[in-house]
């Protein structure tokens, strides 16, 4: 009876008992970290990044910031530190390094070459929203918008296509990074444009040009009183040969300005002409521009890959609702001769973020698609290959502070899109991205969803309720 | 003396309970083994059993998580329709058992014997019937459940079994008419088949309407055969979301054309949740080792695929199909359904 309970002691002790730091081999080699978070930049009050030691051997991770120091053991192939500890470190430091030691033999250990986790004292934003679908074609199944809390690992849905009868949804996007007011479109039944307050949708009913164009890509004015929207005629085929699997392209695209008190649309040649495709709008977070793309309209069955974005502005003035009638390039896709998509300017109007494709507007599925920033001061482009891969980079956006980015990339496998966070200093200068992290690191090796449209939000959204 | 008798007795009545028990269960999995093989067979394309916490989570999660889970870990760990067939057998000797001791019971308290024997027989037998005339209702019904034996016979690559199944009668559905001349296709009889056919026209080829994920996973099939593998990916991908993401067959055409493509990242992604399939794992396994550009080319099915993509980018569509398919003739002479193919379509042009 007594060896019994000394057996049980004996469990209880060997299971409770801590990793300790072992006398190991140092080896010259990275350590083979999945996802890659070796030398990433993190806001202190981000969740805990975890990862799996690649190597096939039982593994753990020595965690030292300052004068502190938390060893965690691989549970389940991952090193995953507790949120308590991972708090106590950030907290201490600007920087935690790691150090992976794995046991390749039964009592010999080797020692990776440490690299560091740095932490930003400036916060992100608390909450990002996405919607979650798979990167398909012309069928959908389930999908939602969904709202991740990014200082733990919850994520709760705002709206998922089971209580719209199955209808697709999507181009949701917030105003001033606030939950409360959020557009957003449904097709099919429920087709149409909405707009929630306080999670109440109604959905929208423009008038003032007939026929009424179909509404796609939104982008808010900072007064909250007008919506430019694109209406495009997308189409997409599929690639026989070719790095890239389809290509999406629009057939006719213009650029609407919906006034949300009056529900009337107005426009005007110059973001709404025959000669021109216009695409993708976005204000400047003064109010005073209308930032949009523009390519030449050409047969696009002909010459898909010919048709090249220009990125482009006019004047916007909000109090009497006029449109400029100069518009300047910015960018210039006949001189650059590639083509450029999804202005994005941050916060303070310093930086514009953008995609830049060898053609057509649809970044997501071109493999080439990075993201460049120019300087709106200068006019200069600053370096951003920190950001990209030979993967597809494209729908991004700014963090009210303006000191973070949320980006997509396929660079894990090359079609699933996973949202990934960088910090921008006040130079402009760009850190490493990091995947958002997950509670178990191998989550995004598993998911079959893309994360779409990923924008932060100061606050929680309450649920969606459609009227 | 006599406990000891008694006991040895009792022992021997228990045997025979038990292996009256046992040859139940038995002859419960002999007759439904044929019978549920088609429909079993169906189903299990498109579903299966992952050890995969994330999916075992989710799926305990939904409603009717346990019953499915149950369901599918014995179909996966039984091998198949074989693992339904236990499933089935066992389940209903299960409940004839119990349903048998309850009535026992009850008639021994009104002081009647128990016929316990009996009462355990028809149970059994009114629960193999059931399960009998579930199947027959829901599937014995024409066209439906032809074209899901022919899925199944497609899914295994067995052509002469489509062929075999239609009889001498040529069905006059576009759906059936598709299996029939893939299979006629692949074992080079299609010009000659497609000529006795009474719906001759392009649909009688390919679908032009697809209303359900099986037809698109269909025509996934044909394309495949065809060369067509962009086309084959669409369509396994598209019906692959539709059915939840998780088709082990729609998965492994996935895994097949992205292999072709050299998308070797996004292979492994539908590999790895093979692997954690006890059904699937060995496929997965050797596919695992196709991740690089040599072993795709000296693999004698994907090595050919691959030489069917076509030097110059084109955007495949069933309009386009007739020069498509002479493209990937030019560059692999050998691929016969494409032959197969080309020939038919050129046959409804001179009509």
């Amino acid at each position: 009876m007594k060896f019994r309970y000394f057996l049980y002691f004996a469990a209880l002790v060997s299971a409770c008992s801590s990793p300790v730091e072992q006398d190991a081999e140092m080896v010259a080699q990275a350590a083979p970290v999945w996802p890659d978070v070796a030398n990433v930049t993190v806001p202190r009050n981000l969740a805990p990044v975890r990862f799996v030691v690649d190597d096939d051997m039982p593994s753990q991770a020595i965690f030292t910031a300052v004068d502190q120091c938390c060893i965690v053991g691989d549970d389940d192939g991952q090193i995953a530190i507790a949120p308590d500890d991972w708090k106590r470190l950030a907290a201490s430091a600007d920087s935690i390094t790691v150090r992976i030691q794995s046991q390749d033999g039964d009592s010999h250990w080797i020692e990776y070459e440490p690299f560091a986790i740095r932490i930003s004292a400036d916060s992100i934003d608390p909450f990002l929203t996405y919607r979650l679908i798979e990167p398909g074609y012309e069928v959908w199944s389930e999908m939602g918008i969904y709202q991740r809390d990014l200082t733990t690992y919850d994520e709760h849905a705002l709206l998922e296509n089971s209580e719209t009868n199955g209808g697709c949804m999507n181009c949701h996007t917030s105003l001033h990074n606030n939950g409360d007011t959020t557009l957003f479109h449904l097709r099919a039944e429920m087709a149409g444009t909405y707009i929630a307050h306080n999670g109440e949708a109604r959905r929208i009913a423009p008038h003032d040009i007939d026929p009424v164009p179909t509404l796609v890509y939104p982008a808010w004015h900072p007064t909250g009183r007008y919506v430019a929207f694109s209406s495009n005629r997308t189409k997409q085929a599929f690639h026989s040969t070719h790095r890239n699997r389809i290509e999406v392209f629009d057939t006719s695209s213009d650029i609407y300005i919906y006034e949300v008190e009056s529900q009337r649309l107005i426009t005007c040649p110059t973001i709404h002409s025959d000669a021109a495709f216009e695409t993708y709008p976005t204000f400047s977070p003064d109010g005073r521009w209308l930032y949009f793309c523009s390519a030449d309209s050409l047969n696009v069955f002909a010459a898909y890959d010919s048709v090249r974005y220009s990125l482009c502005r006019v004047a916007f003035d909000a109090d009497g609702a006029i449109i400029g009638q100069d518009v300047d390039t910015i960018y210039n896709a006949h001189t650059q001769g590639r083509s450029a998509l999804f202005p994005r300017i941050s916060p303070d109007g310093r930086w514009l973020l953008f995609t830049v494709a060898d053609f057509g507007n649809f970044s997501i599925w071109h493999r080439e698609a990075d993201l460049h920033l120019l300087d709106l001061h200068t006019g200069q482009e600053v370096p951003a290959d920190v950001l990209n891969s030979p993967e597809s980079e494209s729908f991004h956006s700014w963090s009210s502070n303006g000191r973070w980015i949320v980006f997509s990339s396929r660079r894990m496998d090359g079609l699933y899109t996973r949202p990934y966070l960088a910090h921008v200093d006040a130079d402009g200068q760009l850190s490493k991205p990091v995947v958002v992290p997950q509670s178990h690191a191998r989550f995004y090796q598993y998911s079959m969803k893309s994360y779409n449209v990923p924008e932060f939000s100061r606050s929680q959204s309450v649920k969606i309720n459609i009227k | 003396m006599k406990r000891i008798k008694t006991n040895q007795s009792k022992l021997k009545v228990n045997a025979v309970r038990a292996a009256a028990v046992v040859l139940s269960i038995g002859a419960g999995y002999a007759a439904l083994r044929g019978f549920l093989d088609d429909s079993v067979c169906f189903d299990e394309q498109w579903r299966t059993f992952y050890w995969n916490r994330h999916w075992l989570a989710q799926e305990w999660a939904k409603s009717g998580g346990a019953m499915r889970l149950t369901t599918l870990f014995f179909s996966q760990f039984c091998s198949t329709v074989n693992g339904a067939a236990w499933l089935y057998a066992l389940a209903t000797t299960t409940l004839s058992l119990a349903l048998a001791a309850i009535v026992g019971r009850l008639m021994q308290r009104i002081g009647r014997n128990p016929h316990f024997v009996t009462c355990y027989a028809i149970f059994w037998l009114a629960g193999i019937g059931t399960l009998f005339a579930t199947e027959s209702a829901t599937c014995n019904q024409g066209t439906e459940h032809s074209f899901k034996a022919m899925m199944c016979q497609i899914g295994r690559n067995d052509w002469h079994a489509v062929i075999d199944g239609i009889g001498h009668e040529t069905p006059d559905n576009y759906l059936l008419l598709n299996c029939l001349n893939l299979a006629y296709a692949e074992t080079g009889q299609l010009p000659e088949r497609f000529l006795q056919q009474p719906l001759r026209d392009v649909e009688s080829l390919f679908v032009l309407e697809i209303p359900s994920p099986y037809i698109a996973a269909m025509l996934s099939d044909i394309y495949w055969s065809i060369g067509e593998i962009s086309m084959a990916q669409r369509y396994a991908f598209e019906a692959n979301e539709k059915l939840g993401d998780l088709s082990p067959r729609l998965l492994k055409r996935l895994v097949q054309t992205n292999i072709v493509y050299g998308h070797y990242a996004v292979a492994e992604k539908y590999l790895r949740w093979l692997e954690s399939s006890p059904a699937h794992r060995s496929w997965a396994e050797r596919h695992r080792r196709l991740l690089d550009d040599a072993a795709v080319e000296a693999d004698p099915l994907l090595g050919q695929k691959r030489r069917c993509i076509p030097a110059q980018n084109c955007f495949p569509s069933t309009r386009s199909l007739p020069y498509d398919l002479q493209i990937i003739l030019s560059q692999v002479p050998d691929h016969r359904p494409s032959a197969q193919y080309l020939q038919a379509i050129q046959m409804l042009k001179k009509q």
